[in-house]
């Protein structure tokens, strides 16, 4: 009798890394959860702007700051209630009633009202991206449902280089206009429980590199040609994953005018110089094709992310479940 | 990595004062608060406590639009300067806000949406990738309809006909404004809860209100929360 394998067996590394832009004041949160069975990427960054509103009863924090972790807190408990076949409907659902039930919780020991009345703010506001994985039979992939809502993204990387699988809620949805217009998000979870949480379902081939991000991670680079070049460089001038995720934290912390949160997980290379071989050919034709220099006027930055979309928008699209 | 880097700020603000008698207990808290306003907005985007890295500003500029009432001030009624370049020009900016005298009014309501009106149509910086575009209202009292002083021949030319025009001026995110980016503008209303003020919160997009006389009594973290909303992403 076969037995199916487990979800380790393929799982080469897994992190997250989170900065904050002001000490234990950061607004994104995240959970990650890797087991035999599957994993947990999600990342959440709750809506500075519009939950900017303070409340004494958290500790004076913000709506923002106390919504992304919240909804970390509905994570796994979604998470758990899998495990013990207890969520109801879809995906989507179950998830949404977690975090719904949970920001309720949050919103009822709330005493304080704000005296500002406003066309900006929101209760408990928070993005989320996240990505449960889990093996596909017995074969060389994972079975992936992707969720997000707001402008946090889910990602993967592999041979075909660096694919966005959500779609920003933004009135744009062309990731590289999206960095310069700086646009109100259309649709992000909050307390209203009025959001729509997106999810889609893919199968993916191994080897693959597969992350969620919060804006931090990619919205203070000029394109998304140059978010793959950071992570690719970061990786080949590293010698182990500890020194790759260093790495990262030390250029975000550099570039980043945001907190930013990025859970990855990394199956089917086999070790860390394999992950590193395997790359290498794609960071140069990433340099060969898309070359980042400093005087490159928007023109030409346009032409090139022409050019670069057509792989890196290709899974990018909405589905139902 | 220094080409793939992004990219800075461009912040334009107009700052409305109502500059009539009833404002004469509180014209110098507005002063202080005026000028301390825009030290917290570049404060709070570029710097961060611990060293991360912000939202650099790369061109700040401040005019101010002080009002009063056409029909009772006539050619006293709207004073606007140019846009001050800040930090190069703060002396001008600040001989702009000193220089302002409570006086005038005529009845409660004021020319308030005129004021608006001409902060909107401001020659807004468009340069640049990111930009934020600002408008800071302080008054104590409601707003005449707009149009309400045309009859005076000081009142400009111009200026929109009816507050559903202003409302258009002002855009939303069906209907673009003429004159104002609809993801860079905020508009801060530090007024008392009285017609219009009240029916733009109810109506416009990006606004944010502390209902008040000119903003008097606010706490701390009321302000931070306005500050907040405003250089942060909605």
């Amino acid at each position: 009798m076969n037995k199916s394998r487990s979800f380790l067996d393929t799982t080469d590394f897994y992190f997250v890394i989170c900065g904050e832009k002001k000490t234990q004041n950061g607004e994104d949160s995240y959970y990650m959860d890797v087991d035999d069975d599957g994993a947990m990427c999600f990342v959440f960054d709750g809506c500075g702007g519009s939950g900017a509103k303070i409340y004494p009863e958290f500790g004076r924090k913000t709506g923002a700051f106390v919504a992304s972790r919240a909804a970390a807190e509905a994570a796994w408990e979604w998470k758990h209630s899998l495990k013990r076949g207890e969520a109801e409907g879809t995906f989507s659902e179950s998830l949404s009633s977690s975090i719904n039930q949970k920001l309720a919780v949050y919103h009822g020991l709330v005493r304080s009202g704000s005296m500002l009345r406003s066309s900006i703010t929101r209760e408990f506001p928070t993005t989320l991206a996240g990505i449960y994985l889990r093996p596909y039979k017995d074969g060389n992939a994972e079975l992936a449902d992707f969720f997000w809502c707001g402008d946090s993204r889910c990602y993967i990387l592999t041979e075909m280089g660096l694919q966005q699988i959500s779609l920003d809620d933004l009135p744009v949805k062309d990731a590289f206009r999206n960095l310069k217009e700086d646009a109100a998000m259309q649709n992000v979870i909050s307390s209203s429980g009025k959001y729509v949480l997106h999810n889609r379902k893919l199968r993916i081939t191994l080897p693959c590199v597969f992350f969620s991000a919060t804006d931090g991670c990619f919205g203070y680079l000029k394109s998304p040609m140059a978010f793959e070049r950071l992570l690719l460089k970061t990786l080949m001038k590293s010698k182990s994953i500890a020194g790759w995720k260093e790495l990262l934290f030390q250029s975000w912390r550099k570039i980043a005018g945001d907190d930013f949160t990025i859970s990855m997980l990394g199956a089917g290379f086999g070790s860390f110089q394999a992950l590193r071989t395997f790359f290498s050919q794609r960071l140069q034709y990433l340099d060969r094709n898309f070359p980042a220099r400093e005087d490159m006027t928007e023109d030409e930055l346009q032409q090139q992310w022409d050019a670069y979309r057509v792989s890196y928008e290709e899974l990018c699209t909405e589905e139902k479940q | 990595m220094q080409a793939d880097m992004m990219m800075k700020y461009n912040v334009d603000m107009v700052f409305c004062i109502d500059a009539t008698g009833s404002m004469k207990k509180v014209i110098d808290m507005v002063k202080d608060n005026a000028l301390n306003f825009y030290r917290d907005v570049v404060e709070s985007m570029e710097n961060a406590p611990d060293q991360m890295q912000k939202k650099s500003i790369n061109t700040m500029r401040i005019r101010v639009v002080i009002y009063r009432d056409y029909k009772a001030d006539h050619d006293m009624a709207m004073m606007t300067t140019r846009f001050f370049k800040l930090p190069e020009e703060e002396e001008q900016f600040r001989d702009a806000i000193n220089s302002v005298q409570a006086h005038g009014g005529g009845d409660e309501p004021e020319d308030g949406l005129e004021a608006l009106a001409y902060a909107i149509r401001s020659d807004w910086n468009k340069e640049g990738i990111k930009k934020r575009n600002i408008i800071v209202v302080w008054t104590d009292a409601s707003t005449h309809p707009i149009g309400y002083g045309s009859s005076d021949p000081a009142y400009p030319g111009g200026m929109p006909r009816s507050f559903s025009e202003l409302t258009e001026w002002w855009g939303d995110e069906q209907m673009e404004s003429p004159f104002i980016n609809d993801n860079a503008k905020r508009l801060i209303l530090f007024a008392p809860e009285r017609p219009a003020w009240t029916d733009i919160v109810d109506s416009w997009n990006n606004v944010i209100h502390y209902p008040s006389v000119a903003g008097e009594g606010m706490e701390e973290f009321t302000y931070r929360e306005i500050i907040d909303a405003i250089y942060n992403s909605i």
